[in-house]
């Protein structure tokens, strides 16, 4: 069986000038954790990712802290997020992508997913996207073939 | 070629490899080690029998108590307890921050020192909102002079005290009242040059920092009593360790032990810690003096020092003082002071001198020059990392303009002490 019989055909996306507070209200409406950036002609040139939204709303020193509990309120998460909600996405976006092939055996794109950890991969054909691909696409159809 | 002259151009070369730091230090020396054996120079069992293992088993032991007792929390804990003691003051922040990394580099490596005070300092500099840099700098200024006040506070001076037979007490008698003098005036110094940063009014968002909670800190609470407790002991055991007949190292391995006895943690996940590549770094470089030691190239630099210092016991110590502190500061404190341990040994053979000021000039001189540049001291290195990772460049220059006036000052202040306590 191939990706795009089990993949979400859905073409939700974003463009690299997208502010990310766009980007963050289309995450949380479409429940995605992640939206492919796309340039105008519908080929895949990054991904945004809820991780690198909250990594990049985090302050510098919360990395180098072996235990932040001790600091008390969200200001400093609250500042930075509102500095960057005006950015575009294509400061934050991933840019080596790990896109699919439509035809990519399942048993190729399970590999993939796990081995990277990744928790959303466009799905593409002849680079323009035409789908996404979660773990879950996979683990549902496994356990509803007969 | 003779060996001599092939032994000091392998000599030579992994001095200025390994200040380049191209190619990694432990395969630079345990190259020279093995070229060392396979040219005959040292025989295997030469080779193996010069290295120092009670050296190696102090580091391994101080390494494996100190990842255990950082899981806890207690350094922050205590870093953020002591912060706030500035009650909304730049200077007096800059000052128990020092203070405090100076103290506990005493006891913990510097470089460990430096991963667990920075983070917070950082922080506490973006709550307030003002630079982090005069602070990051003043705390890897003092892990450097604090690790010069105990036995184990410094790889160089675990190295002379292992060579010379000076116990933790000695080290505490001779180099820790000195140490605290110069840290106390630290803070001082590293104002003169930023005056702008530390007169800035910081009462308003101090409030933010009175909210930090230093209990959260603590991870594990049941950990921190078992470890506390043992690292007590460990140090109360490193105070008599002399007296008792016990090497430093024996010491050390029994309260690792114990800790991870008591701490019920997996010795396979506490030894991922222990810093392999520096312990085989140490067995390469003592492997390499022993060879340098055989073809007669010690022999020779203790005798050219004897000669220019004309046997007198006060230029020897002064010159053992200023070349090691200069010499520090652009070369590996670590493989100068083992390649001196045999020189000074040398010295007290040729001549009848009480070796015990030139061996406190040594540790002095080895472990303050380390502030020099930033490629003195992997302190140095590690925390202006961490602040280029936050993106605040300091430059070699910015860091030289700073360290290279700290350094000379602490270098003279040192030549004073030594006299008027060892040498008038």
């Amino acid at each position: 069986m191939k990706i795009k019989e089990v993949m979400i055909p859905d073409l939700t996306s974003v463009s690299a000038d997208t502010p990310i507070k766009e980007a963050v209200k289309i995450m949380s409406r479409q429940r995605m954790v992640g939206l492919p950036v796309v340039d105008n002609d519908q080929n895949v040139i990054g991904i945004i990712t809820e991780s690198d939204i909250t990594k990049a709303c985090l302050p510098g020193y919360y990395k180098e802290l072996q235990n932040p509990s001790f600091i008390p309120d969200f200001d400093q998460f609250s500042q930075q997020a509102k500095k960057i909600a005006h950015l575009p996405v294509k400061e934050f976006m991933t840019t080596t992508v790990y896109s699919l092939e439509e035809d990519t055996s399942r048993t190729q794109a399970a590999d993939l997913l796990f081995r990277k950890h990744l928790r959303i991969v466009p799905v593409v054909r002849a680079g323009k996207l035409v789908g996404i691909l979660t773990p879950s696409c996979l683990c549902k159809h496994a356990m509803e073939e007969d | 070629m003779n060996q001599t002259f092939i032994a000091l151009i392998i000599f030579i070369a992994i001095l200025i490899f390994v200040s380049l730091e191209k190619i990694n230090r432990t395969v630079i020396a345990l190259s020279g080690a093995l070229l060392f054996i396979l040219l005959k120079i040292l025989n295997q069992q030469e080779a193996f029998s010069a290295i120092d293992f009670n050296t190696i088993g102090l580091l391994t032991g101080m390494m494996v108590m100190v990842s255990i007792i950082k899981r806890t929390g207690l350094f922050q804990y205590l870093a953020i307890k002591i912060s706030k003691l500035a009650h909304g003051n730049i200077f007096y922040l800059l000052f128990f921050l020092s203070i405090i990394t100076g103290i506990l580099s005493s006891i913990l490596d510097n470089v460990t020192t430096i991963i667990l005070i920075v983070p917070i300092t950082l922080a506490i500099c973006e709550n307030l909102e003002i630079s982090s840099i005069p602070l990051v700098l003043s705390e890897i200024f003092a892990a450097n002079i604090g690790g010069t006040a105990t036995l184990i506070g410094d790889p160089p001076n675990i190295i002379i005290g292992s060579a010379a037979h000076l116990s933790f007490m000695d080290f505490i008698i001779n180099l820790a009242p000195f140490v605290l003098i110069l840290l106390i005036l630290l803070p001082f110094f590293v104002r003169l040059f930023y005056k702008k940063e530390m007169s800035q009014n910081v009462k308003e968002a101090w409030g933010r920092v009175e909210k930090f909670d230093e209990r959260k800190a603590i991870e594990d609470p049941a950990l921190l009593k078992k470890s506390i407790l043992i690292f007590l002991l460990t140090i109360l055991v490193f105070i008599f360790h002399h007296n008792l007949g016990l090497e430093a190292a024996t010491v050390a391995l029994v309260g690792a032990t114990l800790l991870l006895l008591v701490s019920n943690i997996d010795p396979a996940e506490t030894f991922l810690e222990v810093e392999w590549s520096t312990l085989f770094f140490f067995i390469g470089l003592f492997v390499v003096i022993a060879g340098v030691e055989k073809v007669g190239i010690i022999q020779w630099l203790s005798n050219k020092i004897i000669t220019l210092t004309k046997g007198n016991l006060t230029l020897t110590t002064l010159a053992v003082l200023w070349v090691s502190g200069i010499s520090c500061s652009f070369i590996n404190n670590i493989s100068y002071t083992i390649s001196m341990v045999p020189v000074v040994h040398n010295i007290g053979a040729v001549t009848s001198f009480n070796l015990n000021p030139v061996w406190w000039a040594l540790s002095l001189g080895a472990c303050l020059g380390g502030n020099g540049t930033f490629i003195a001291a992997a302190a140095n290195l590690v925390g202006v990392n961490i602040l280029k990772r936050q993106g605040r460049i300091i430059t070699f220059k910015e860091f030289f303009r700073i360290g290279l006036p700290i350094m000379l000052i602490s270098i003279v202040l040192s030549s004073v002490y030594l006299y008027l306590r060892y040498l008038s």
